[in-house]
C-alpha cells in the first residue's frame, strides 16, 4: 500500500487494528446471523384443548379462525390483522364483526372449506377440540399448516387458553391484560361468595329443552363456580335428557335457561327472553316448582354463557342465586368493559330476561 | 265335515288335538273367536302397562300416592300425575297406536312386509318441515310452530305422492317408487339445511329426530288424538277391501273394488295418522314396522283384526320403551326411539324362531 | 242376455282385438278358444268390465255396465281369473268368503256365512277350509278360486281357463258342476278354454277368436273342424266323433312333412 499514511511498523499496527475492526465485525455479523438464523427456525411447542402438544413456526402473520369465539379471542389480543380467514356464519352478526365480515370465507365451524383455507397459505388454523374433526388436521398436514383446538368455554382452562394463544401469536402483553382483568373479576366473585352461607338448588336447561347440563360440561362448572347446586350433580354424561317430572320432583330454587338468538348484540329489547321465561313457567304442573312460585327464573343469551364472556354469565349467575350478597354488582358494567376495552365496540345489545323482580319497579 | 284341526289349532304341532269332529262352521266360529280374544287381550294388556307406567317416575311416589293423587287435590303429587305422567302415558299410547295403525295398513297397500309409516318419506318430510322451522323460524317457546310445520309437509308429502299416483296408476310399485323419491329429497333438504344451522340449532334438530314424548300435554293430546283416530272408523270399515288386495287387483276389480282408489284412500288415511303421531313426538322408528308383523304372526292376515291389533300391539309396545326410557338410567333419559329399537327387536326375533309357518 | 258388441281393444298401439261380437243367454255355456296370446283373456276382462275397451259396449239385461257402480257389476258378474298371482297365508275359507264381498258393507252376515259353507261342503272342500292358501297345490287353488266364483251368485259367469293346473278327474269334476249350474241354476257361462275337446263336450256354443277376429263361432261341430284347426292352430288334425263326444287327435304342425320320428302316437 504505497500511499498508505501509516509507517512500516505503523503499517503493522494498522493492519492489525483493521483485523481486529474486521473481525469483530465479522463477529457481530455472526452473531447476528446465529440470532436471525434462530429466530428464523423459531417455533413454539402449545398445549391445546384436547391435551395434545401442538409445535407453531414463528412468527405467525396469518391466522385462520374457525368459530366465533376463536375470533373474539384473536380481537381481545389485538391480532384482528392477522386474521386471513373467517368462519361462514359470521354474516350472521355483521355489526358486531364490523369489517372482519369481509375477510374470506372458509367454511364452518362444523366443516371447514380445506381448499379455501389452504389457498390462503396461512401460519395456523384455530377451531374447537372436537369440530371440524381430525381429518382437518390430516388435511392441513399435506401444507405443513398447523392446527390449534382451543375452545375458550371453560372459565377455569380460558385463561390459560387465551396465554397460550397469546404466546403463539406474539401478543403476550395483551394476554396478560386480559387475564388480569378475569382474574381479577374472578377473585372478586370467589371472595364475595365465600361470605355466601348456602348454596341455591339450580336447574340448569341447555339450548334444548329438557336438556340439562351435568359434570364435564361448562355450565355445570359455571354454575358451581357461581355458587350454586345443580341438580343434575349426579347424571352421568355431560348434556343428559331428563323428565319434566323429575325437575317438578327436585324442586329446584332457580332455574337458568340457555338460549340463542341470532347476535344478543343487535337485540334491542329483552322480549325475547322474557317470552321464553314465561313460557318455561307455564309448563304444566311447574308451578309448584319452588323456582316458579318465586319467580326466580332466568333466561341467558349464549353469547355470555360458556365462551369467552363466561364471566359475565357467571356475574349475572352470582346475582341470581345470592341476590343479597351481590345487589351492587352490576354485570352490565363488566360486559361494557368488555366489549369497549377488549373488543373494541360500542356496548349494546340484551343478553339476559329481566328479573321479575324489577318488572315490578 | 271334519275341519283340518292342526290348522285350527293355530302354532300348535300336537297331532292329538281333540277337536277334531268340528264342521266348518265351527271352526270358523272357533278362529274368529281366538282373534277377538287376542284384541281383548292386548286391550287388556294396554290397560295394565298404563297403570304401570303411571306408577313409574322420578318423583318417586309410590302406587298408593299415584292413585290419590289421581282422585284427590293434593298440590304437587296431583300436577305430577294429572299434568305430567298421565299427559305423557296418552300420547305413548295414541301415537303407538297410530304408528302400528299405519304401518299395517302401508304393507298391505305396498305389498311389502318391510314397509312402515316411515318409508314413503312422510317421516322425512315431517323432519324437513321440523328443521325448516327451527332453523328459519326459531322454535323458542313456539313448539306448535315446529309441529306445524312437521304436519304440514308430511301432507304436502302425501298430496304429492297421490297426484302422482292419480296421474300414472296408483299400482303398488308407482307409490313406493314416488314415496322413496320423496323420502331421499327430503332427507337431503333436511341434511342440507342442518349444514347451515347453528351449534343450538343442530342440537335441537338432533333431539327432535330422536323422538320425545316430553312435550305432551293436554291440547297436544286433543289434536293428536283428533288426527290419529278419525280415519279409524272407515279404516275398519276398508278392512275387507284390504283383504281383497291380497287377491290381486283383478280379484279387487271383479269383487266390486277399484283397488287404485283403495290405495290412494289408505295412503292417504296412514299418512295423515303418521303426521298426527310425528309432529308430536319426532320420529320413532321401528313401531310401525314392528307391530304389524306381530300381529300377523299371532292372528293372521284378516285386516278386520290386523289393523286393530297392529294398533294395540303399536301402543303396547311404546308405553313399554316409554317406561323403559323413563327408569333404566333414571333420571336421565333415554331417548324414546332408541327405546323401541331395543324392544322390538328381540321379541320380533322370538317370534321368528317360535313361528311354525310364513306369516307373510 | 249378457252381450258385448263391437269390442275393439288395443294398448300401445297394439291392437288386441277387432270388432268382436259376443253374447250369452242364460242357462248358456259359450266357450271362447284360440291359440295362446289370441286374446281370450283381454275379451274376458273386457267383458267384466276389468278392462275398458277402446271402443265398444258391454250390456247386461240391456244395461251398459259403464253405467253401473262396480258393486253393481260385481253382483251381475262373476270373473274367475286364471290363477292368482301371490299366495299369501289367508285362509281357503276367508278367501271363499271375499266371494261375497258386494254383498255385505262392515261385516259378512249369518247369510254369507251359510252360503260359503254350503258350496264348501258342496265342492269337497271342507277338508282343507282353514288351510292357508300358500299350503295348497294348485289344482286345490283353482278349485278354491271356483268356490269363490261361484257364492258371488250371479246370474253370469266368466271362466278364465278354470280347469288349469288340475288332473284329469278334477278337470272333469269342475266343467261338469259348471254345466249343472248352467242348466239347473239357469247361469250364463263364458269360458276360456285351451282344450278344445272339452270345449267341445261342455258347450252349447264356440266362438274361435284369430288374430283378434271372431273366426267362427257356432255349435260345437260346426265349428271345431280340421279346416278351421289347421288355419287357427297351424296344426293338422283329425276331428273324431266317438261315443257322442267330439274328439280332436292331433297329428302334426302344419307345414311339415312327417319325418320319421321315434316318438309318441300311435298306441301299441
Amino acid at each position: 500500500m504505497p500511499n498508505s499514511p501509516c509507517g512500516t511498523d505503523m503499517q503493522t499496527r494498522c493492519l492489525t487494528k483493521k483485523a481486529l475492526r474486521i473481525s469483530w465485525q465479522l463477529v457481530l455479523l455472526l452473531f447476528l446471523l446465529v440470532l436471525n438464523g434462530a429466530a428464523l427456525c423459531a417455533s413454539i411447542t402449545v398445549k391445546d384443548s384436547l391435551g395434545r402438544d401442538v409445535e407453531v413456526s414463528l412468527p405467525v402473520k396469518r391466522v385462520v379462525a374457525l368459530n366465533s369465539d376463536v375470533l373474539e379471542v384473536l380481537r381481545t389480543l389485538k391480532a384482528q390483522d392477522l386474521v386471513v380467514g373467517v368462519f361462514s356464519e359470521i354474516v350472521r352478526e355483521r355489526e358486531f364483526w364490523g369489517d372482519l365480515v369481509q375477510r374470506p370465507r372458509v367454511g364452518s365451524w362444523r366443516e371447514a372449506d380445506m381448499e379455501a383455507i389452504a389457498a390462503l397459505r396461512p401460519d395456523i388454523v384455530i377451531g374447537y377440540g372436537r369440530n371440524p374433526g381430525p381429518e382437518l388436521e390430516k388435511k392441513m398436514a399435506v401444507f405443513g399448516i398447523p392446527v390449534l383446538r382451543l375452545d375458550f368455554y371453560k372459565i377455569e382452562t380460558l385463561e390459560r387458553e387465551v396465554m397460550a394463544l397469546g404466546r403463539v401469536l406474539g401478543r403476550e402483553k395483551e394476554a396478560r391484560r386480559f387475564c388480569d382483568w378475569h382474574r381479577r373479576h374472578l377473585e372478586d366473585l370467589r371472595k364475595r361468595l365465600e361470605r355466601a352461607k348456602t348454596k341455591p338448588t339450580v336447574y340448569v336447561e341447555s339450548y334444548t329443552d329438557y336438556h340439562t347440563v351435568a359434570p364435564g360440561s361448562g355450565g355445570h362448572e359455571m354454575c358451581v363456580l357461581a355458587g350454586g347446586k345443580n341438580i343434575a350433580s349426579g347424571l352421568s354424561i355431560p348434556y343428559p335428557r331428563v323428565t319434566p317430572e323429575w325437575v317438578v320432583s327436585q324442586n329446584p330454587e332457580v332455574i337458568v335457561k340457555a338460549a340463542a338468538w341470532g347476535g344478543g348484540y343487535t337485540l334491542l329489547d329483552p322480549m325475547p327472553f322474557n317470552r321464553r321465561r314465561d313460557a318455561i313457567m307455564s309448563r304444566s304442573g311447574w308451578r309448584h316448582i319452588a323456582a316458579v312460585a318465586t319467580g326466580r327464573v332466568h333466561v341467558m343469551h349464549s353469547a355470555i354463557w360458556t365462551g369467552p364472556r363466561a364471566i359475565i354469565g357467571m356475574a349475572y349467575l352470582v346475582r341470581w342465586f345470592h341476590p343479597n350478597l351481590f345487589s351492587d354488582l352490576d354485570p352490565e358494567t363488566w360486559h361494557r368493559e368488555y366489549l369497549e376495552v377488549f373488543q373494541g365496540m360500542p356496548y349494546r345489545g340484551v343478553y339476559v330476561s329481566e328479573d321479575l323482580g324489577e318488572a315490578d319497579k | 265335515m271334519k275341519a283340518d284341526c292342526k290348522a285350527v289349532c293355530r302354532g300348535c304341532d300336537d297331532h292329538t288335538c281333540l277337536r277334531a269332529n268340528l264342521t266348518v262352521g265351527q271352526a270358523v266360529h272357533r278362529q274368529v273367536g281366538r282373534r277377538t280374544l287376542f284384541l281383548v287381550l292386548m286391550f287388556l294388556l294396554m290397560l295394565g302397562t298404563m297403570a304401570v307406567g303411571l306408577c313409574v317416575g322420578a318423583s318417586g311416589m309410590d302406587p298408593g300416592d299415584v292413585l290419590v293423587s289421581l282422585v284427590k287435590d293434593t298440590g304437587r303429587n296431583h300436577s305430577i300425575v294429572w299434568m305430567l305422567r298421565l299427559p305423557r302415558i296418552l300420547m305413548a299410547v295414541l301415537v303407538g297406536f297410530g304408528l302400528g295403525l299405519a304401518g299395517s295398513v302401508f304393507q298391505v297397500i305396498l305389498r311389502n312386509p318391510l314397509a312402515s309409516p316411515f318409508t314413503l318419506g312422510v317421516g322425512s318430510a315431517a323432519g324437513f318441515g321440523a328443521v325448516t322451522v327451527i332453523i328459519f323460524w326459531g322454535s323458542g317457546c313456539h313448539l306448535h310452530r315446529v309441529a306445524g310445520g312437521a304436519f304440514l309437509f308430511s301432507l304436502l308429502s302425501a298430496a304429492v305422492m297421490i297426484a302422482v299416483a292419480k296421474m300414472k296408476r296408483a299400482s303398488s310399485e308407482t307409490i313406493i317408487l314416488t314415496g322413496i323419491a320423496l323420502m331421499f329429497l327430503f332427507s337431503a333438504l333436511t341434511s342440507l339445511f342442518q349444514y347451515m344451522g347453528t351449534m343450538q340449532q343442530v342440537y335441537e334438530i338432533v333431539f327432535w329426530f330422536f323422538g320425545s314424548l316430553s312435550r305432551a300435554g293436554w291440547a297436544e293430546i286433543g289434536v293428536a288424538a283428533a288426527m290419529i283416530l278419525s280415519p279409524l272408523p272407515l279404516l275398519l270399515r276398508s278392512a275387507w277391501d284390504f283383504n281383497l288386495l291380497a287377491y290381486g287387483d283383478e280379484s279387487a276389480l271383479a269383487l266390486g273394488v277399484n283397488p287404485d282408489r283403495l290405495r290412494m284412500w289408505g295412503v292417504t288415511a296412514a299418512s295423515l295418522i303418521t303426521a298426527g303421531c310425528i309432529c308430536f313426538t319426532g320420529v320413532i322408528g321401528f313401531v310401525g314396522l314392528v307391530a304389524p308383523h306381530i300381529t300377523r304372526m299371532i292372528i293372521g292376515n284378516d285386516h278386520r283384526f290386523l289393523l286393530p291389533g297392529s294398533g294395540l300391539v303399536g301402543a303396547v309396545i311404546l308405553v313399554t320403551a316409554d317406561i323403559g326410557g323413563r327408569t333404566l338410567w333414571a333420571p336421565q333419559v333415554i331417548p324414546i326411539g332408541i327405546v323401541t329399537s331395543f324392544i322390538g327387536v328381540p321379541f320380533f326375533v322370538f317370534l321368528l324362531m317360535k313361528r311354525t309357518r310364513e306369516y307373510w | 242376455m249378457l252381450e258385448a258388441r263391437q269390442i275393439f281393444f288395443e294398448y300401445s298401439g297394439h291392437k288386441v282385438l277387432s270388432g268382436i261380437e259376443a253374447s250369452v243367454e242364460k242357462a248358456e255355456v259359450v266357450s271362447i278358444v284360440g291359440p295362446n296370446g289370441v286374446g281370450k283373456t283381454t275379451l274376458l276382462k273386457c267383458i267384466a268390465g276389468i278392462l275398458k275397451p277402446t271402443r265398444g259396449y258391454v250390456r247386461v239385461e240391456g244395461k251398459d255396465i259403464r253405467d253401473m257402480a262396480r258393486r253393481g257389476i260385481a253382483k251381475q258378474l262373476t270373473y274367475m281369473p286364471q290363477s292368482l298371482p301371490f299366495r299369501f297365508p289367508v285362509t281357503v275359507f276367508d278367501t271363499i268368503l271375499s266371494g261375497r264381498r258386494p254383498y255385505f258393507a262392515w261385516r259378512p252376515s249369518r247369510k254369507d256365512l251359510e252360503r260359503v259353507e254350503r258350496v264348501i261342503e258342496e265342492m269337497g272342500l271342507s277338508d282343507l277350509a282353514m288351510r292357508d292358501m300358500d299350503q295348497l297345490s294348485g289344482g286345490q287353488a283353482q278349485k278354491v278360486l271356483l268356490a269363490r266364483a261361484l257364492v258371488q251368485d250371479t246370474r253370469y259367469l266368466l271362466l278364465d281357463e278354470p280347469n288349469t293346473g288340475l288332473d284329469l278327474r278334477h278337470q272333469l269334476e269342475l266343467l261338469e258342476t259348471v254345466a249343472v249350474l248352467a242348466k239347473g241354476k239357469g247361469i250364463g257361462v263364458i269360458m276360456a278354454m285351451h282344450d278344445l275337446n272339452l270345449a267341445a263336450r261342455f258347450s252349447d256354443r264356440i266362438m274361435m277368436l284369430h288374430q283378434g277376429r271372431i273366426f267362427s263361432t257356432g255349435a260345437p261341430a260346426e265349428v271345431i273342424t280340421a279346416d278351421r284347426i289347421r288355419e287357427v292352430y297351424g296344426v293338422e288334425s283329425v276331428v273324431i266323433c266317438n261315443n257322442g263326444y267330439l274328439h280332436v287327435q292331433v297329428l302334426r304342425c302344419a307345414g311339415e312333412e312327417n319325418r320319421n320320428r321315434p316318438v309318441q302316437t300311435r298306441a301299441r
